[in-house]
This record gives structure tokens, C-alpha cells and sequence, in this order.
């Protein structure tokens, strides 16, 4: 059993009560057959604000902003045995409803 | 509208409406925060509702009573719960079942508002009272839990109305919590063969709950009325779920159905007891008997005959004789004999004698009291030397009747009981111009 990190990216918020309320069953509906299945190790959304660091952590911006693609707005951590699994896990994920992506990562081993 | 200075009469509403809250609502949000919090965290859930009460009053006092009272304590209650998860997750854990939901912000607020759905709500109810009767606490210590969880009374009504100390009652509870913890006990209805048994309890403890409701060892009148009212919802919603709705929990219903319903003819204007005999009759509710009547119904379309079944069929007997002559005591003697197969307690047999009196005279009755095993038991129980009182007394033995009845005032702890031994004791004396 290995960890991965699912980095989810973009997917626009709904505005509309009705269809946010079915969104949000959605993510209790998979979340919750991943933890029954003693898949899941937890999960967080993330603000749309953030801090970039740079230059050797002298140089702190604003940033990245919501209106990208490509900014992280969640992360959900899951036991898989192989990236087949656990891209096969992540079909179900919410985020793909509100047409956003999910950048699948193995949390490697660091041996000294 | 009013000025803030003239608040008294709003302030009394405000003050009397948050009490009748609190024990209508309280044992709802308890249920309910327990089951998010989890059994081993009941105390976190019982200072989220206390907070929430005290939260009511002060906002009410000054802002006014909202459209919808119990909705508004709900919502605070809902809202509380979700800043103490957010706060704690990281070291707490709280109910197993959803604890991973509660934990990630993508579930927390849709988890809890599915638990505070009404059905849901309803439900936890009956989780909670099956933990509170987990056969790991002690009897004692799952009333205490049941009152003031389920019944919302607080700890200084629950200690009047059991004639101890406050400090007796916390206890209790704090033994009752740590055996939440200890046992790991968690909030559902048990399943397959564990149900019966646990059924059992709960049933068990909702009667003897009733019966101290009923004894007049009570202190407070109102929390004995209430309790009584109380105990009754809780079987109601027992006979409501499929899982519980055995015809024993039918029959047990019932039961406490029958018993209500004469409630109104026990006491006279003086605050007298009773006698079954000298009660008016037009004051017995009618519509509880229609209630009992339903339910002793639809408890006799089971298999198995329980304790309750009979029981209810002899409190109907009573609650259907127009008058006292009226009663059918060989139908009664019937239901007792079968009773006492299922039930071989001296106290059912003692009550039995009182049938045996009416259909063969005092002489019999005492023939068979004194044939009951375990008779010795029952020496310290007033209610024998008041029934032996009663009987020597028919038969003209005044000196022994005396004598029963003396003792019987001795052990008696209820002043109204106490009161009508003396009546006894005094008639005697009185018609043997002693």
C-alpha cells in the first residue's frame, strides 16, 4: 500500500444554492466510500489567497491567483497499491464535475 | 417595540419558555451532538447544549423570542458543534463512523447537516437511550443519565426528586460517562442477537423509571407528571422504529398508557392517596385508556406473551370497570397466574392476594401470603404489613392489624402513603373504641 497526494486544480465554485448543495453530496458520497474502504487519509480545501516564496524565502509575493488553471485548490491524500488504482480511485472525484484537474503524485520514500 | 427597562413580564416569558425548552428539546440535542461527538465525548455534547440554553435566554432577553424557537436552538447547536470540530480535529477524535469526514472541510458541514436531519434526530434518540441502558452501568446510574440527557432535568431537580444529594447525582453520571469511555460504547441500535436482550433493558429500565415517577416517595408533583409524560415518549418512539417495535415494546406502551390515564383520580384536594375503590372514576382520561387500548391491540398480534402484556391486561381491567363492583377479578386472578410463571416475583404474588380477597375472602388471601416462598424477603416491605394490616383488619383481628399497620408506617417513606396508613390505623382504634 502506497500514499499519493492528489493535487486538484481549478474547477469553478457553483453559484447556484441547488447545484452547490448536490456538489457538496457528491464529495460526502466519495469521500465517504473512499474512507470505508480504509482509502482515504485525509483531504483539505484551500483558499483562493496564497504566498509565493522565492529567492531563497527574501522574496514573498502575493500569488498564485484563483482565475488560473493551474492553481491548487485542494489536495486529498489516498492508500493505493499502484497509480492504476489510485487514478482509478480519483475517476470519482468531484472536482471533475466543475471541470477541473487532478495531478495524481507518489509520495516517494527518502532513504539516507 | 418594549423599552428595554420594562422587560420584566418578557423576561418571566423568555425565563418560563427556555425551561419548557430545555426539557423538551435538550434530550433532542443531546442525542444528536452525541452522535457527532461521539459516546466517549457525551460531557463535550451536554456543555454544547448548556451553551446553547444560556446563549437563548441572553439573546431572547434582549433581542426578542425568534419566529421558531426549537429551529433557532438547533442551528446554534449545529454551529456550535462545527467550530468545536474545526478547532479540535487535530486531537480529538470524535464519532468513529464519520470521524474522517468531520475531519476534512470537503465533508464537515454537508456530514453535519445530515445529522441534524429530523429522522436522524428522531433516531439518536433511541441510539442514546440504548447506550444509557448498556448493561455496563449500574441501575441507578442509568436513570440518572436517562433524566438528565434524555429528559433534560437538571442535576438539583433529578436529586429532589429522588430525595438525594446533588452530589449523589453527579457521581452517578460521572460513572455512567467514564463507563461510555471504558466500554467503548458507541451510539447505534444493536443488531441481530444482541437486540432482544438490550430491547429488554432499555424496556426495563423506561418501566422502572415510570414506576418511580408514580411512587409518591416523589417530592415534586411537576417533575413527576413530567416524568411520567416522559416516559411515554420515549416508548412512543420505541414503538415508532421498526427495529424496536416489538409487541412487548406494544404492551409496554400500553401499560404506562393505563396507569397515566387514572393519574388525575389518585390524589384528592388535600393531596390525599386514593384507594383504587374510593376514586372517581369520570376523572380517569379517557382519551389515554382509547391510547393504552390501541396499543395493548396491536401488542396481541405477536408470539410470546411478556411481562408487560399481562400487566397491561390488568390495568385494563381496572381502567374499563365502570366502578370498583364492577371489576372482573377472575379475569385479574387469570393474568396473574400467568404472570407470575413468567415473572416468579413475591411482590406480583403479594399483589395477587388483593385479587384472592375480593373473589374469596380475607381468610384465603392471607392463606396464600403466607404460602409465598421468599416471604421473608418482603419483611421489610411496607406494602405487606399494609395489605397484612388490611386483612387482619376484615377478619376483625384489630390487635394484629394494628400491629401490620404500625409496621407498615414505620418502613413507609412516602408521607402520603404514610398518611393513609394512619387514616387506617386510626379507623381501627376508632371503630374498637380503642
Amino acid at each position: 500500500m502506497k500514499e499519493y497526494l492528489l493535487l486538484l486544480r481549478g474547477g469553478n465554485t457553483p453559484q447556484a444554492q441547488e447545484v452547490m448543495a448536490k456538489h457538496m453530496e457528491s464529495w460526502k458520497q466519495w469521500m465517504g466510500k473512499l474512507a470505508q474502504d480504509g482509502k482515504l487519509s485525509g483531504g483539505q480545501p484551500l483558499t483562493g489567497d496564497g504566498k509565493v516564496m522565492t529567492n531563497k524565502g527574501t522574496k514573498i509575493t502575493d500569488g498564485p491567483f484563483a482565475e488560473s488553471k493551474e492553481v491548487v485548490s485542494g489536495y486529498l491524500l489516498i492508500k493505493a497499491a499502484d497509480y492504476n488504482e489510485a487514478t482509478t480511485l480519483s475517476k470519482g472525484c468531484p472536482i471533475f464535475e466543475l471541470d477541473g484537474i487532478i495531478e495524481v503524485r507518489e509520495i516517494g520514500n527518502m532513504d539516507m | 417595540m418594549s423599552h428595554p427597562d420594562s422587560i420584566h413580564p418578557q423576561k418571566m416569558d423568555v425565563q418560563k419558555l427556555v425551561a419548557d425548552l430545555t426539557r423538551t428539546e435538550s434530550g433532542k440535542l443531546v442525542s444528536v451532538l452525541t452522535r457527532i461527538f461521539g459516546a466517549h465525548n457525551l460531557a463535550m455534547a451536554e456543555d454544547v447544549v448548556q451553551d446553547v440554553l444560556i446563549k437563548a435566554l441572553e439573546n431572547w432577553s434582549g433581542k426578542g423570542i425568534p419566529d421558531n424557537p426549537p429551529a433557532w436552538l438547533f442551528r446554534a447547536a449545529k454551529n456550535k458543534a462545527i467550530d468545536i470540530i474545526r478547532k479540535y480535529r487535530r486531537e480529538q477524535t470524535f464519532a468513529s463512523d464519520i470521524s474522517s469526514l468531520l475531519n476534512s472541510e470537503y465533508t464537515t458541514a454537508i456530514t453535519l447537516n445530515d445529522c441534524f436531519k429530523d429522522e436522524e434526530v428522531r433516531d439518536d434518540q433511541l441510539r442514546m437511550m440504548f447506550a444509557c441502558c448498556h448493561p455496563s452501568i449500574s441501575g441507578e446510574s442509568q436513570i440518572a443519565l436517562i433524566l438528565k440527557t434524555l429528559s433534560g432535568f437538571t442535576v438539583a431537580q433529578i436529586a429532589k426528586a429522588f430525595i438525594t444529594s446533588a452530589d449523589t447525582i453527579e457521581k452517578r453520571l460521572y460513572r455512567a460517562r467514564q463507563a461510555f469511555r471504558e466500554n467503548n460504547i458507541s451510539l447505534e441500535i444493536p443488531t441481530g442477537q444482541s437486540l432482544q436482550k438490550r430491547l429488554d433493558n432499555v424496556l426495563e429500565t423506561i418501566y422502572l423509571l415510570f414506576n418511580e415517577a408514580y411512587s409518591s416517595s416523589y417530592h415534586d408533583s411537576l417533575v413527576r407528571e413530567d416524568l411520567a409524560a416522559d416516559c411515554i415518549r420515549l416508548c412512543t418512539l420505541l414503538t415508532a422504529h421498526p427495529a424496536t417495535n416489538t409487541p412487548p415494546t406494544d404492551a409496554l406502551l400500553a401499560l404506562l398508557y393505563f396507569h397515566a390515564s387514572r393519574f388525575s383520580g389518585r390524589v384528592n384536594e388535600n393531596g390525599e392517596l386514593l384507594l383504587m375503590k374510593q376514586q372517581n372514576r369520570s376523572l380517569w382520561d379517557k382519551e389515554m385508556i382509547e391510547m393504552g387500548i390501541f396499543y395493548l391491540d396491536r401488542a396481541s398480534h405477536g408470539v410470546k406473551i411478556s411481562r408487560y402484556h399481562l400487566e397491561a391486561a390488568i390495568a385494563y381491567e381496572h381502567c374499563k370497570a365502570a366502578k370498583y363492583e364492577d371489576t372482573d377479578w377472575k379475569a385479574i386472578m387469570d393474568y396473574y397466574n400467568l404472570l407470575i410463571q413468567l415473572v416468579p416475583s413475591p411482590v406480583i404474588l403479594l399483589n395477587r392476594a388483593i385479587a384472592i380477597k375480593e373473589l374469596e375472602g380475607p381468610a384465603k388471601a392471607l392463606e396464600s401470603i403466607k404460602e409465598i416462598p421468599g416471604i421473608g424477603y418482603l419483611q421489610q416491605y411496607y406494602l405487606l404489613h399494609a395489605i397484612l394490616g388490611e386483612l387482619y383488619s376484615e377478619m376483625q383481628q384489630t390487635q394484629t392489624a394494628l400491629a401490620h399497620y404500625e409496621k407498615a408506617l414505620n418502613l413507609c417513606v412516602s408521607t402520603t402513603e404514610k398518611k393513609l396508613i394512619q387514616q387506617n390505623i386510626d379507623k381501627l382504634k376508632n371503630g374498637s373504641g380503642l
